[in-house]
C-alpha cells in the first residue's frame, strides 16, 4: 500500500504525480491524496499549503479531462457564409 | 483455512494480525469498501455544465457514462462557487435522470377531459398552424395612421431559466411574427433592479461580482435571505465576516441569514424605504457622507429648476401630478438650464390603459444606458449650499426619516436603526468600503424600483460604488434571468436594453434614435448598436434605403407586461400562449387571475420537464374543485412538450454578477425532449416554409429573417455556438467581433446583442473558458466572460480618486499609471484604457469623447452617478415611503398613502382591499410576506417533482409568532387558513420566535412568512401563496406587490368547493369591499 512517505519520496525524485502514481500503481489522484491529504478533486477543500499540494487546478489528477473537444470551425465558416450572402455589408446596397 | 481466511477478513481482527495495527490504512478498510469505487471514476467523460438553478451559476461537473449522466458534482476551479452546490444543485442528476421528467408529446383537446399522446413531429406542424390563424386573425396593421405591424393574439412567457441564445431565437423569431406580449420571469423577479440601477448609476446590472463580497468591511443584506436563497454565494459573505467584516440583516423574517449575521434587525414588510431613507437622513445630518466622492462622481452639485416641488411641500406628491391620469409630468424635476429630451420614460399617449392609471415607463431600457440629458452645461454649485442643488434637495426630502419616524414606520426600535447607521458610517469612506446585497424582498413592490432607488442613493453618498469591497448585489434568482434581461425576452425591450419602438413616437429610425440617443457616453453610440441587431435579425434585406428594416419591428401602444397580457386572455384578445419554463398558475401574482386567463384561450403550448399546474389546469386546478370551472366546457387546446435538461444541450447561461457561462451537452436528450433552441428553431423553420411564397406584407420580416442557423446532430439540434457567435457580431467579412466598440451604424457589422460583443472574439467561445480560479487573480478574469467587456466590477474608475489614485492602498482595484499612460488594476477597467483622468472633453464633443477623465460612470449622459434621477422614473425623482397598496397601517411621513402613480387592474377576480383607516382593513390585520427555500425554487417546476428536495421540504407552511398563535388559536404544526381578497390558503403552521411581533404606530403588528413555492401537482403539494396576491404594479416595470401583503388567519383547514369561494366573500363583504376599494389615489 502507497504510503505518504513513498509517495512524497518519488516527488522529490523529480517525479510528478502521474508517474508516481503510475510507480505505484494507484491512480494519480490517489497518490495526490496520501501525499497531501487533500482531495484531489478539491471537495469541500478550498486550498491550504501542505507539502506536495498543487497551486492550480489537480482535477485532472482524479478525473478524465473534460470534453467534448470544442470545434469552431463550422461555426468561423458559417459566419463568413452570413457575410458574403449579405452585399450590404460591405457596402455594396 | 478457509475459516481462517475468513476471520482475517474480520476487520479488528485483520487490523491486529496485518502491518496495519493502528487501523490507519488498509486494515481499516473491508473488502466491500475495498471493492468501492466511486462512481466518477468509472464515468467515460466529464463534461463541464453550470448549474440550472439560481443565479449564482455554481459550476459543476457532469459524469457520463454509456451516454447515460451518472453523477453531478460541483467544480472546484470556478471562482464563484469554488466547487460548491447547494442542495438543489446536489440533486440535480435527480432532475435531470429522475424518473419525474416527462418524454412524451401530450395533447388535450378542446372540451376534452384528458390527455392524448401525439408524435413530435405532428405537434409543431400543429403548432405552426395554429400560430399562423392565430397571428393572421389578430393582425394590427395600424392605428389610425400610425404603423402598429403586430399581432396581440399570441403571447409568450418565459425565458429566464433558458439559455441566452434560446432567448434570442425566442425574441427573434416572435418579433419577426409581430408578437410583442413576450414576458419572461424577470418581470415578475427583478425588472425594478434594472430600471433602479439602470437610472442610478448607467447600467442595471449587479454593480459588482459575489467574490468581491470578500473584500467589503460591512454587508447590509436586506430583502434577501442570502444564505437560504443563494446559498453557495453566501460563503463570500462568509469570507468577509471571517475577514472581520459586520454582518447586517434586515428583513422580516428570521432566517439562516440573520443567524449567521452580526446584527439582526426585524423590520416591517414595505418599509425599508423609510428605513434607508433614515440612514441617509443620519449620513447627511452627522455629515458621514464622503464629500470627495460625492462631489466628483454624482449629480449632488447640479442645480435643479426652479418649478421642482418636493414631496416635503406637496405631502407624498412630487411636481407634476397629474390626479386625473394618475401620471408624472417631469418636467419639473430637470437641471436647471437643460431641458427634457426623452419625456418621462414611456408616458405613451396612445395607452390603452391610460384611463386605469397605468404608465408605461420603460425603465428598464436604461439597462445599459442611462436616461437622455439634453446637451449643454448644467448648472453646478460645488459648494452644495444652493438649496436648489441635488444635495440640499436630498437633505430637506430625508429630513423628517428621523431615528424615531423610522421606529414608528418600520418598527425598528432607535438603538437598533442607530447600529446600523453607525456599523455603515464607520465601515464606509477612503479606507473601508460597506456593499448592499438584496434580493425580491426589495423588488416586488408597487414602489419597488425605489426601493433599489433608496440603497442606489445611499452608497453614493457613502462613496461605495465602483469600489472594492462596495458596491449593491442584486442577487437574482434564475440560472440566466439576467441574461433573459440582457438577450430579452421582454415586451419593451430588445437585446443590449434597445428599447422597443412605439408606435408613435418611433416612427423612422431616425426618430426612434432621436428620442432615446444620448450624446454623452457610450450611449451615444445606440444607433450602431441598434442598426447592427437589425442587421443580424434581417441580414441581406437591411439596407440604409429601408431603415435597416426598422419598421419590421412591431410596435408597443402601452404596456404589455404579463400582467396585461393576462386581461387581454380575460378578453378574449389574446388566444394563444407559449409557457416555455415557466409556470404562471403557481408563480405569478393572483394565480387565480392566471387560470381564468388560460382558460380564454384558443391554445396553450406548455414546455416543461413536468406536468406543473400551468399545463394540467383544466383537468385538476383548484377552480374545477371549486366548480367554477368544468373541464368539458374548457375551449383551449393544450400542448405539452418535454423540454431538455441543461445537460443536454449548450448554451450559456448569464449569473447574477452579469458573467456568461457555458454549459455543454453532456448526452442527447431523451423520447420528445427537445431544448427551447431546437423549438424555436424548428417552429420558425416550419412556419417559414409555410409561408414561402407569400405576398402579404405582414410575411416579410417573418421571410426576410436570417433564419440559417447549421444544425448538429440526429435530432438536427441549431448549433448554439452558432447563436452565440451572431449575438456576439461579426464584420462584412464574417470575422467576429471583439468589442461594441467596433459596431458601426452603416450596415458594415451585424450583432445580435451589442453588450454582449465579445464573447465569441477572435473566434473563441470566451464563455467557455474554463482557466481554474488558482491559476488567477481573485476575479477570476479567465474564467467565462462577462458583459460589459469582461469587467467584473462596474464603474471601477470610481475606486480611484479623481486624479485616478486609488482612494486608499487597502482599496485599490483600478487606478491610471502615469508610466504606462493607461488605467491599471485588477479589473478590466471600466473606463476609456487610455484616457487620463484629467482629460477635458473639448467642446462639442461627443459621445465617449465627451466624457471627461473623472467621469466614473460612463452610460450616464452626464457621467455621473445620479442621487436625483431628473428622467428616467415614473413615480418621482428620489425614493420616497408609501404604504404597500394593501397595509394595516397611515402613511406616517405623508397623506398620500401609497404610491401615487401605482398600476391597478380592479377586476372581479383582482379585488382590493382596503388600506390603512379605511373602514374594513381591519378585516385583514396581519402583514404577509413571501419568500424563498432552499431545497425549492420559483414555482416549483425544477423541485417539486424531486424526490431528495421534497424529502426536505415536504409542505407548505406558515410562520407565525408565538403571540399571535396563542391570538388565533393557532397549532405548532397544526393548520391555518390564510385569506385576502382574492382567495384563501392552507398551510402546516410552524410557531416561531423567527417572526418578530413589532411595535408600529403604537400598536403591535404581527407578520406572517409564506414560502411561495406550492401548488397542487408534484411529490410535494400544497396551496400557492400567489393565490393572495393582487396584481398591483409598480409603474415603471409592472412588477407585482407580493412581499407585503395584508391578510387575515383563522385555525383550520380550508373549506372545499364553493365554500371556499363563500369564505372570501365573506371576507370581502364584511370589509365593504368593492370593484373600486383601494384604488384611491
Amino acid at each position: 500500500m502507497a504510503s505518504r512517505e513513498g509517495v512524497r519520496a518519488l516527488l522529490r525524485q523529480g517525479l510528478d504525480y502521474e508517474s508516481a502514481a503510475a510507480a505505484l500503481g494507484i491512480g494519480a489522484g490517489v497518490a495526490y491524496m496520501v501525499a497531501t491529504g487533500l482531495p484531489a478533486d478539491r471537495s469541500d477543500h478550498l486550498g491550504e499549503e501542505r507539502e506536495g499540494a498543487r497551486e492550480g487546478s489537480t482535477q485532472l489528477l482524479a478525473e478524465q479531462p473534460p470534453g467534448p473537444e470544442v470545434d469552431n470551425r463550422e461555426t468561423l465558416a458559417w459566419l463568413r457564409r452570413r457575410a458574403q450572402a449579405d452585399p450590404g455589408m460591405r457596402g455594396g446596397r | 483455512m478457509a475459516r481462517r481466511a475468513g476471520a482475517a477478513r474480520w476487520p479488528l481482527l485483520g487490523q491486529l494480525a496485518g502491518p496495519d495495527r493502528l487501523g490507519r490504512g488498509a486494515a481499516a478498510r473491508s473488502p466491500v469498501s475495498a471493492s468501492l469505487r466511486p462512481r466518477v471514476a468509472s464515468a467515460d467523460r466529464v463534461v463541464k455544465s453550470i448549474c440550472p438553478y439560481c443565479a449564482v451559476g455554481c459550476a459543476q461537473n457532469v459524469y457520463v457514462k454509456d451516454e447515460r449522466v451518472v453523477q453531478i458534482e460541483g467544480d472546484p476551479d470556478s471562482p464563484v462557487s469554488r466547487g460548491r452546490l447547494c442542495p438543489k444543485g446536489s440533486a440535480t442528476l435527480q432532475l435531470t435522470t429522475g424518473p419525474s421528467r416527462r418524454h412524451q408529446v401530450l395533447h388535450r383537446r378542446p372540451f376534452s377531459d384528458d390527455w392524448e399522446t401525439l408524435d413530435l413531429e405532428t405537434a409543431m406542424d400543429m403548432i405552426a398552424e395554429r400560430v399562423i390563424q392565430t397571428r393572421a386573425e389578430t393582425w394590427e396593421e395600424r392605428l389610425g395612421d400610425k404603423k402598429l405591424n403586430r399581432t396581440m393574439g399570441i403571447a409568450s412567457l418565459g425565458g429566464a431559466t433558458l439559455d441566452n441564445e434560446e432567448n434570442y431565437l425566442i425574441k427573434k423569431l416572435l418579433t419577426a411574427l409581430g408578437v410583442v406580449q413576450i414576458e419572461n420571469q424577470a418581470r415578475v423577479c427583478h425588472s425594478s433592479t434594472v430600471a433602479a440601477l439602470g437610472t442610478s448609476f448607467g447600467r442595471g446590472g449587479s454593480t459588482t461580482c459575489l467574490q468581491d463580497l470578500q473584500h467589503a468591511d460591512c454587508i447590509v443584506i436586506e430583502g434577501s435571505n442570502f444564505a437560504e436563497a443563494h446559498p453557495v454565494g453566501f460563503q463570500w459573505v462568509m469570507e468577509a465576516k471571517a475577514r472581520g467584516a459586520r454582518v447586517i440583516h434586515v428583513d422580516p423574517h428570521f432566517s439562516r441569514t440573520s443567524a449567521l449575521a452580526d446584527t439582526y434587525v426585524p423590520i416591517r414588510a414595505g418599509t425599508d424605504i423609510a428605513f434607508l431613507g433614515g440612514i441617509i437622513n443620519y449620513v447627511l445630518a452627522e455629515e458621514r457622507y464622503f464629500r470627495d466622492y460625492v462631489l466628483a462622481y454624482t449629480n449632488a452639485a447640479v442645480v435643479v429648476g426652479p418649478d421642482f416641488r418636493d414631496t416635503e411641500d406637496l405631502d407624498g406628491l412630487f411636481s407634476g401630478f397629474d390626479p386625473e391620469s394618475r401620471q408624472y409630468d417631469s418636467s419639473s424635476w430637470q437641471y436647471e438650464g437643460l431641458e427634457l429630451t426623452n419625456p418621462a420614460s414611456g408616458n405613451e399617449e396612445l395607452t390603452p390603459y391610460r384611463e386605469g392609471g397605468a404608465g408605461t415607463g420603460h425603465g428598464e431600457s436604461h439597462g445599459s444606458g442611462g436616461p437622455a440629458l439634453k446637451s449643454g452645461v448644467p448648472e453646478r454649485d460645488p459648494s452644495l449650499q444652493n438649496p436648489r442643488c441635488v444635495f440640499q434637495i436630498l437633505r430637506r426630502h430625508y429630513s423628517r426619516y428621523t431615528p424615531e419616524m423610522v421606529e414608528e414606520v418600520c418598527g425598528v426600535p432607535r438603538d437598533q436603526f442607530l447600529e446600523v447607521c453607525r456599523a455603515l458610517v464607520e465601515n464606509s469612506g477612503r479606507e473601508r468600503t460597506s456593499a448592499f446585497a438584496y434580493a425580491v424582498g426589495w423588488t416586488q413592490h408597487t414602489v419597488g424600483v425605489q426601493y433599489i432607488r433608496t440603497a442606489s442613493v445611499l452608497q453614493l453618498l457613502l462613496g461605495n460604488i465602483g469600489r472594492r469591497g462596495g458596491g449593491i448585489m442584486a442577487l437574482r434568482g434564475h440560472a440566466s434571468i439576467q441574461g433573459s434581461s440582457d438577450i430579452p425576452t421582454l415586451f419593451n425591450l430588445l437585446p443590449g436594453y434597445l428599447p422597443m419602438p412605439y408606435a408613435h413616437t418611433h416612427e423612422r429610425l431616425r426618430d426612434y434614435i432621436a428620442a432615446e440617443r444620448v450624446d454623452k457616453g457610450f450611449w451615444a453610440e445606440m444607433r450602431s448598436y441598434m442598426v447592427s441587431l437589425l442587421k443580424a435579425y434581417w441580414g441581406a434585406a437591411a439596407g440604409e434605403d429601408n431603415d435597416y428594416c426598422f419598421d419590421y419591428l412591431p410596435r408597443l401602444t402601452g404596456s404589455h407586461s404579463t400582467y396585461e397580457t393576462v386581461f387581454e386572455q380575460l378578453e378574449g384578445r389574446c388566444r394563444g400562449y407559449f409557457l416555455l419554463g415557466e409556470n404562471p398558475a403557481v408563480g405569478s401574482a393572483n394565480t387565480r387571475l392566471q387560470r381564468f386567463g388560460m382558460a380564454q384561450l384558443d391554445w396553450l403550448v406548455v414546455r416543461d420537464f413536468s406536468l406543473i399546474e400551468s399545463a394540467t389546469w383544466w383537468q385538476d386546478g383548484p377552480e374545477i374543485a371549486s366548480g367554477e370551472m368544468r373541464t368539458r366546457e374548457i375551449k383551449t387546446e393544450v400542448f405539452f412538450l418535454p423540454a431538455a435538461a441543461h445537460t443536454e444541450k449548450s448554451g450559456s447561461f448569464t449569473n447574477t454578477n452579469r458573467m456568461l457561462q457555458w454549459h455543454h451537452t453532456a448526452v442527447e436528450p431523451q423520447g420528445d425532449a427537445r431544448s427551447d433552441l431546437w423549438f424555436m428553431y424548428h417552429l420558425g423553420r416550419l412556419i417559414r416554409e409555410k409561408l414561402a411564397g407569400s405576398t402579404e406584407p405582414r410575411d416579410r420580416p417573418l421571410l426576410d429573417l436570417t433564419w440559417d442557423y447549421p444544425v448538429e446532430g440526429p435530432l438536427r439540434e441549431p448549433s448554439a455556438e452558432a447563436v452565440l457567435a451572431e449575438i456576439n457580431g461579426f464584420d462584412a467579412e464574417g470575422r467576429p467581433l471583439g468589442s461594441y466598440t467596433e459596431l458601426r451604424d452603416d450596415g458594415s457589422t451585424a450583432c445580435g446583442c451589442w453588450i454582449y460583443c465579445g464573447v465569441y472574439k477572435d473566434g473563441v467561445n470566451q464563455a467557455a473558458r474554463r482557466r481554474p480560479a488558482q491559476e488567477q487573480n481573485w476575479l477570476g478574469p479567465e474564467w467565462c466572460w462577462s458583459w460589459p467587456a469582461n469587467r467584473r466590477v462596474l464603474y471601477n474608475r470610481a475606486s480611484a480618486d479623481p486624479q485616478g489614485r486609488p482612494w486608499s492602498e487597502r482599496k485599490r482595484l483600478v487606478w491610471w499609471d502615469p508610466e504606462r499612460l493607461s488605467w491599471v488594476g485588477d479589473d478590466v477597467p471600466d473606463f476609456v484604457a487610455d484616457k487620463p483622468p484629467d482629460y477635458r472633453a473639448p467642446e462639442g464633443a461627443r459621445g465617449a469623447a465627451a466624457l471627461e477623465g473623472d467621469d466614473p460612470f460612463i452610460m450616464q449622459a452626464d457621467g455621473k452617478g445620479w442621487l436625483f434621477v431628473p428622467n428616467g422614473l415614473v413615480d418621482g425623482p428620489l425614493p420616497t415611503h408609501y404604504e404597500p397598496q394593501e397595509s394595516p397601517f397611515q402613511n406616517a411621513l405623508y397623506r398620500q398613502q401609497s404610491n401615487p402613480a401605482r398600476q391597478l387592474r380592479p377586476h372581479p377576480l383582482n379585488l382590493y382591499q382596503p388600506s390603512g383607516e379605511l373602514p374594513g382593513s381591519e378585516v385583514y390585520p396581519f402583514v404577509a410576506t413571501s419568500y424563498r427555500l432552499t431545497e425549492h425554487f420559483t414555482a416549483g417546476g425544477m423541485t417539486r417533482w424531486t424526490p431528495y428536495l421534497t424529502e426536505l421540504q415536504p409542505e407548505f407552511f406558515c410562520e407565525v409568532s408565538p403571540e399571535l398563535a396563542r391570538e388565533r388559536g393557532l397549532e405548532h404544526m397544526g393548520w391555518v387558513t390564510i385569506i385576502s381578497a382574492r382567495s384563501a390558503v392552507e398551510a402546516r403552521v410552524m410557531v416561531t420566535e423567527r417572526m418578530t411581533p413589532l411595535r408600529v404606530q403604537g400598536r403591535t403588528v404581527q407578520q406572517v412568512g409564506l414560502p411561495y413555492h406550492w401548488g397542487p401537482n408534484g411529490l410535494s403539494r400544497g396551496d400557492s401563496a400567489n393565490e393572495l396576491a393582487p396584481v398591483a404594479l409598480d409603474p415603471n416595470v409592472h412588477i407585482q406587490e407580493v412581499k407585503a401583503l395584508a391578510v387575515d388567519l383563522i385555525p383550520g383547514r380550508r373549506p372545499r368547493g364553493e365554500a371556499l369561494r363563500q369564505l372570501v366573500r365573506e371576507h370581502r363583504r364584511r370589509a365593504g369591499v368593492t370593484e373600486a376599494t383601494g384604488t384611491r389615489l
